[in-house]
Formats: structure tokens, C-alpha cells, sequence
């Protein structure tokens, strides 16, 4: 009896511990497949950027019931594309779609070349002072060479710049007959005119209320900048300039290296400007050893002024370098980088941001100028005459009526 | 015995939970590579299968997230977007994507028959909308013509389109809309405006010069009203009949058709072309008289879909000119597709083709006389328009 008990109870222990093992196989196999359909999920490519699945959804649904044909897929990854990072609310990051004919039309096809010489008008004559480097100073013109005749037609006495400018001027890969005339002697050379780049500083001295300012408009940071700049500083100084007007509107901006070499030849030491990136890293760019000037200096800024410009105005600004004349500048303080895409479309994304040295973010808001200029007032331009009252009042020769000065 | 048998069981107890944890293991492990495997399989086969192209988006958000500089958007709207984008490929004014908040209004009217609110409204400059005419109520509410559409229930209204503008006024009658209105010297004007009752859609009223003006608020459920003006006019000395189609929008193309055929009699009034060459052309009733007197249909930019099918018909039959604008561009039939995060996917199945086969879709219809809508207060399409009656009498 007890024997018969016992097997009893080991038949219904065995069943229970048969369950209990099933049970524990059943739930492993389905935590199992749970968890790998879950880690599969969490590697697909869908999920690592914004989710596809909700386009996708899309896709087949329209693919199912539209009327039409479907687009091309490439134009529906293209859509897919700009419509996720309009989400990101930033008008630099974006998908630029393959051009195939950009290449044909950036060719040499209908466009105007030049000599690669300044022309510059002294003593009711031309001349010439060739840029380094390029076709008229490899031909052996040089600078101080007097200019008589262009194409063998001599220059009317009352010739303007820009009439002689035209003249130079004309496809690119076709040649000119320049004649000059150097120490007494007239020589010509023909010169195969090629794509010169435009010269970024002008400069001119302007003589204010007795004040010689010295005059420098940038209109773009190229890698010739700084060594246009540095002429322009040496000319002015060689004129007596006694300060500094420097135009930075409708500027562009261009390279952050330009930015930095400028803002050099005006700050002793610091910063020019503070790069963040993801995560809150910090670049600083800081002032460079070069050759500067300690002239008082006014800096014109406009709703055109953007990204480089910014950066140069902002760091002038922030060192009580400069005063800021002319209207809130455009605000766009942000860094691309662009990237080759397997598809031959690239993508420019918003890598970092541009804080001036004292932490004022430039992107989205711009710089408030310290005397404020509404843009278009009156024909003449008054906010270069605003900016030369503010530089007089500088230099200690007049108080400026402030109109909406804003104390820094 | 008793002490033998209970270590034994224990021991051999031991061993079989230790083979019980191995086995568990080892189906938990098979188990998880068969379970991602299938999981690899299916998302490829949805993923991939139809578009190797989409690997540029991985592509492209892989950088996005490596590089962007500011915090990245939640991903739900980050996939809101994509869908959107890629819907926006197929350049189809219906076919497009509903937010999650217009997806609810929209839902709202699936199984009750929505009004608006009393306006008209016409596509302005910079994806604004303005209102084209104002109805008794909003005008005692304060709206006027001209006014610019800022908000209603919450959505801002620009950019969104004239068709979701006036899908975001709609509603059950006896409810309401909150809307923001700016008026032309700058002010704006924050104000509930009541869903119109059904019934309401056909005005009607007799010009100085003696033309019957025939005015559509709205598409009615029964026609019976615009029967009553056409035998009114039949019955009375007129000068003809003015239709006013202005900032009408909407409609189903059976609705178009009987309004159309009030106007034009028995008649061929469109046809709908579907995928794959499916075609379906809609006649009016049979019976149905045409007036004789001359007719002109006042349409303008905020005409679309259905005014612009009863606008073609009336033209193409020979019963009238069209005074005005160029009329909106419009003309499908659509189909929702509820999306699993709650937008509203819209899908044009079939487009619309006037009676003489012109496409409405994009196109819209030119006037034959071509009449801008008077910025002093005065309607000068209307006064065109009657004018244009009066000379036809004579």
C-alpha cells in the first residue's frame, strides 16, 4: 500500500515537473523569438534615422489606389528625403539633388574673361598694375605701365575706367592687343584672356571734415582677402589715412580662414570666434599674430551682411574695436559640411554653430548695430555718412548725435 | 526507505532542472535567431523590396544624426515628414497627406454629412487664404470679405491650401469652429462660427436689371430648390439667370451633376477616368428641362472641384459664358487611407473630365469673360456678368 502510494505520487510529481519543464521551453522559446524579432528591429536601417515605416505605409497604399503612375523611386526617395529634414527647421541642411548639366554650364561657354590687371586712372591717364599671378603679369606687363591703346585703337583722352575695363574684357581663351608706354618707350603685348576672379577689397581714401579715413569695402572672404587687405591697409597708411572705415555690407561671407586673417589685422589678441559643435564642443579661433592696425575704426553692416561677415563685425564689436553702423545683419552664423552621396546628390548639414567671442549666437538673429541706419533712407547713403560722423566723433573731433545708439 | 527515497528524488530533482535550464536555453537561443531572421525578412521584404532607392535616406540620416548640430526633431514627426515628402511626389493637389489634427477633423465627417461655416474662401498671395464671400451668420459676427484666414480649431491656415482650409471649417451642424480672422487695416478678429444647418445651400434672389441671381453656399442634398428658381424664372419676365459659383468648393461629382443638370437639362455632364484607363462618364436625369433663358456662371480662384464641373457643363452645353477668374484647378475623386500614427493619407483614384474631355486637374477653367473682383466694395464680376445678360436679351 505505501509502496503503491509512493509510485502514486512520483507518477503526479513526474507529470507536474513534465508541465513545468514545457511551460519553462514554451516561455523561453517565445521570449526567444520575441527578443529577436525585437534586436532584428532595432538593427534594421528603417530605425536608425527617422522612420521610414509611415512613407512606406504611404507607398503601398498609393501604389494600390492612385489613378496615375507612380513617380520614379528615386524621386520618391528624393521626397522622402527633403520632406524629413524639413522637420530639422533649418533652411542649410538639405539634399542637393544631382545636376547633370551644372558641369556643361559652369564651362567655359559664354564667359567673360579678363587681362587679371587693376585699371586705375592718376594724372588724366590709364594704367596698369598687373595681380599676381595672372595672364597680363606672366606677359610682362607691370605695374606703372601706362596704357595707350587696347586692340590697336588709342584710348580717347577722356577715357573713363570703365569704358578701358569693357574694352579689356571679352570671351575667355580670346587674346588682346594691350600697348603701353613704359619709361618712354611704347610696347605691346598680346595676352590670351582668361577667368580672373574678381578682386574682393576696394579701397579708396575719404577725407571727412578734415579727417582722412581711409575707405576699405570687402565684399567677399576668399583666400586672396587678407592679401588684397593687407595692400589696401599699406596704401591708405601710405596716404596718411588717420582712420578706418570698413564696409562689410552686402557681404556674403565666404571662408572662416579669410574671416579669421581679417579680423587679425585689427585685434591684438582674443578670439575671432567660437565654433559649436554637437554636444555642446567648443573650437575657438583666435586672433593670429599679424601685421594690425591701431586706427580708429567704424564697421557699415547691413541685412546683407551674413556668415563671414558676421563673424568679423561680431568680433570687432566685442573687443570695443569697432562701432557697428547700419542695420541688423543678416544672421547666419552656421557651419556646412557637404557630403558626396553614392547617388551623385550631396548633402549639406548643419555641423556647427558661430558664437562671437562674448557668446551672442549670430544664426537666426544676427547683430544689432550700435547706431542703427534703417536700410533705404533717403537716395544718398546714409549710413556711410552716419558711420563717418560716428568715426569723426572716434577720431575726437565732433560728439555723434546718437538716433538710436545702443550702449555696449 | 523513507530517508533514502527523498535525497534521490531531490538529487535526480537537480539534474533535471539543470537539463530543463540547458534545454531553455538552447530554444531561447534558436528561438531568437529564428525570430530575428523571420523580423530581417519580413522588414526587408517591406522595406526593400520596393525601393532600393530608399537606402539614400539611411544614408542621409545616418550623417544627419552624426553631424547636425542642434537636438533632432522626435522621430515620430521626423517619419511624418518623410511620408510626407514622398506623397509629395506625385505633385497631385488631392493627393496628400493629413496631419494627425486635420485627420481628425476630417474623420468627423466621414459618417455625418459636414457644412461649413457660412464663407467663401479663394487662394491668396503667399499660401494665404482670404475670404471670398460671407454668409448672414459670420457677417453678423463680424467677418468680411477680403479677411485672411489666420487659424481655425487651432491649425494655422497658411500654407495649408484652399481645399484643407475649407475641410478645417467643416463640421456636424449645431457645432462650431474657433477661427482667427485678420482684417485688411491689420486688426483680428477671434470668433466661434456656427456649422451652417443643411437646407440652407441654394440663395436666391431677383437683380435690379430683372436676372434671376441663382447663389451656391454649399452643395445641397436635394436639388428641389434650384428646380423652384429655375420654374420661378420660367414663370416671371426675366433677363436671364445668374449663377454664382464663387469660393464654392467640394462636391462629389454625382453631387455636381444633379446641380448641373438643373442648369443644362438631359446632357452628358462629365466623365471620371480612373487607373488603368477606367472610365465612367455621368449623365442628368432624364426629364429634366433646360431653362432657355441666357445663363452666366460667376466662377473665380476659389471655385474648385465640383463648382468647376457644373461650370464646364454649363459652358460646354451651350447655355452660358463664364464671368470671373480662373477657376482653382481641382477635379478628383478621392480616397482616405487612415495611417497608423493617425495622419490621414488621400488618394486620388479618379480625375475628372469636362463633357468636351478637358482634364480639370491642374488646369482649371479660363473665363470667357474675364472680369477681376473689385477692391472698392462693389462686385464687379457680378455687374459684369448682368450686364453681359442684358445685352444678350436685347
Amino acid at each position: 500500500m505505501a509502496g503503491i502510494g509512493r509510485m502514486k505520487i512520483r507518477r503526479v510529481a513526474i507529470r507536474q515537473r513534465l508541465w513545468l519543464a514545457l511551460t519553462v521551453i514554451a516561455i523561453a522559446c517565445a521570449a526567444g523569438f520575441l527578443a529577436g524579432c525585437g534586436y532584428a528591429r532595432l538593427r534594421s536601417p528603417s530605425s536608425r534615422g527617422g522612420d521610414l515605416a509611415l512613407a512606406l505605409e504611404a507607398w503601398r497604399s498609393l501604389q494600390a489606389y492612385y489613378c496615375g503612375p507612380t513617380p520614379p523611386a528615386t524621386e520618391l526617395a528624393y521626397g522622402a528625403i527633403e520632406g524629413s529634414l524639413a522637420t530639422l527647421h533649418d533652411p542649410y541642411t538639405r539634399l542637393v539633388r544631382p545636376a547633370a548639366n551644372q558641369i556643361e554650364q559652369d564651362s567655359l561657354r559664354g564667359r567673360f574673361g579678363g587681362i587679371g590687371a587693376y585699371v586705375y586712372q592718376k594724372d588724366g591717364a590709364i594704367w596698369l598694375r598687373p595681380l599676381p599671378d595672372s595672364p597680363a603679369s606672366r606677359a610682362g606687363i607691370r605695374e606703372g605701365d601706362r596704357l595707350i591703346a587696347v586692340d590697336g585703337r588709342t584710348l580717347p583722352e577722356d577715357a573713363t575706367t570703365d569704358q578701358v575695363v569693357a574694352l579689356v574684357r571679352g570671351p575667355v581663351g580670346s587674346t588682346v592687343n594691350i600697348t603701353i608706354e613704359r619709361a618712354g618707350i611704347q610696347l605691346s603685348f598680346a595676352i590670351v584672356r582668361a577667368d580672373i576672379p574678381q578682386p574682393t577689397v576696394q579701397w579708396q581714401m575719404m577725407p571727412y571734415k578734415g579727417l582722412p579715413v581711409g575707405y576699405v569695402r570687402i565684399s567677399l572672404f576668399s583666400e586672396r582677402t587678407a592679401s588684397e587687405l593687407d595692400q589696401a591697409l599699406a596704401d591708405l597708411r601710405g596716404g596718411g589715412a588717420r582712420a578706418l572705415m570698413l564696409d562689410l555690407r552686402a557681404n556674403p561671407g565666404g571662408l572662416l580662414d579669410a574671416a579669421v586673417e581679417v579680423a587679425s589685422r585689427f585685434l591684438a589678441e582674443g578670439d575671432v570666434v567660437r565654433e559649436v559643435m554637437p554636444g555642446g564642443k567648443q573650437r575657438l579661433y583666435s586672433v593670429l599674430p599679424r601685421t594690425r592696425t591701431d586706427l580708429p575704426l567704424v564697421v557699415l553692416v547691413d541685412g546683407g551682411s551674413a556668415s563671414a561677415a558676421e563673424i568679423v563685425a561680431g568680433a570687432l564689436r566685442d573687443d570695443g574695436r569697432a562701432w557697428l553702423v547700419g542695420s541688423r545683419t543678416y544672421g547666419k552664423g552656421s557651419v556646412q559640411y557637404a557630403y558626396q552621396l553614392t547617388d551623385g546628390s550631396s548633402l549639406h548639414v548643419t555641423a556647427a554653430l558661430w558664437l562671437t567671442p562674448a557668446g551672442h549666437e549670430i544664426n537666426g538673429k544676427g547683430l544689432m548695430p550700435d547706431y542703427e541706419v534703417a536700410p533705404g533712407t533717403g537716395s544718398a547713403d546714409a549710413t556711410l555718412a552716419r558711420g563717418l560722423d560716428v568715426l569723426a566723433a572716434e577720431a575726437g573731433l565732433v560728439t555723434p548725435t546718437p538716433v538710436s545708439g545702443t550702449a555696449r | 526507505m523513507k530517508r533514502l527515497w527523498a535525497p534521490r528524488q531531490r538529487s535526480l530533482g537537480t539534474l533535471g532542472s539543470a537539463i530543463l535550464l540547458g534545454l531553455a536555453i538552447i530554444v531561447a537561443g534558436v528561438s531568437f535567431w529564428g525570430g530575428s531572421a523571420v523580423s530581417t525578412a519580413r522588414a526587408r521584404a517591406a522595406d526593400t523590396a520596393p525601393l532600393q532607392e530608399f537606402r539614400l535616406y539611411d544614408e542621409v540620416w545616418s550623417i544627419v544624426h552624426r553631424e547636425f548640430v542642434q537636438p533632432l526633431p522626435p522621430a515620430s514627426d521626423v517619419a511624418r515628414g518623410a511620408a510626407t515628402g514622398l506623397v509629395g511626389a506625385w505633385h497631385d493637389v488631392n493627393t496628400r497627406l493629413l496631419g494627425p489634427d486635420l485627420a481628425r477633423v476630417a474623420r468627423q465627417c466621414d459618417h455625418a454629412q459636414c457644412t461649413g461655416v457660412g464663407l467663401g474662401l479663394r487662394p491668396g498671395p503667399d499660401g494665404r487664404i482670404l475670404v471670398d464671400w460671407v454668409g448672414p451668420a459670420a457677417a453678423a459676427d463680424g467677418v468680411r470679405p477680403g479677411d485672411v484666414l489666420v487659424s481655425a480649431a487651432g491649425i494655422a491656415v497658411q500654407g495649408l491650401g484652399l481645399i484643407d482650409a475649407g475641410l478645417i471649417l467643416s463640421g456636424k451642424p449645431g457645432s462650431s469652429v474657433s477661427v482667427v480672422l485678420r482684417h485688411s487695416d491689420g486688426s483680428t478678429l477671434s470668433v466661434a462660427l456656427a456649422h451652417a444647418t443643411r437646407g440652407q445651400e441654394v440663395v436666391s434672389s431677383i437683380l435690379p436689371s430683372g436676372a434671376v441671381y441663382l447663389a451656391l453656399r454649399g452643395w445641397p442634398a436635394d436639388v428641389s430648390a434650384i428646380t423652384a428658381v429655375i420654374n420661378d424664372s420660367r414663370a416671371a419676365d426675366t433677363a436671364g439667370i445668374l449663377v454664382d459659383l464663387r469660393g464654392l468648393c467640394g462636391g462629389t461629382l454625382e453631387e455636381a451633376v444633379s446641380v448641373a443638370g438643373q442648369l443644362v437639362g438631359e446632357n452628358v455632364i462629365a466623365s471620371e477616368r480612373g487607373r488603368d484607363g477606367q472610365h465612367r462618364t455621368y449623365e442628368s436625369q432624364p426629364g429634366q428641362q433646360a431653362s432657355a433663358l441666357p445663363m452666366a456662371v460667376l466662377v473665380d480662384s476659389g471655385s474648385c472641384a465640383g463648382a468647376e464641373a457644373v461650370a464646364a457643363a454649363v459652358r460646354e452645353s451651350g447655355r452660358g459664358i463664364l464671368v470671373g477668374e480662373r477657376t482653382y484647378g481641382s477635379g478628383a475623386t478621392v480616397r482616405a487611407v487612415d495611417l497608423s500614427d493617425g495622419s490621414r493619407l488621400l488618394i486620388s483614384t479618379a480625375f475628372w473630365y469636362t463633357a468636351g474631355g478637358q482634364v480639370i486637374e491642374g488646369k482649371g477653367l479660363e473665363p470667357d469673360l474675364a472680369v477681376q473682383p473689385g477692391n472698392d466694395g462693389s462686385d464687379a464680376q457680378l455687374a459684369a456678368a448682368d450686364r453681359y445678360l442684358a445685352e444678350e436679351r436685347r
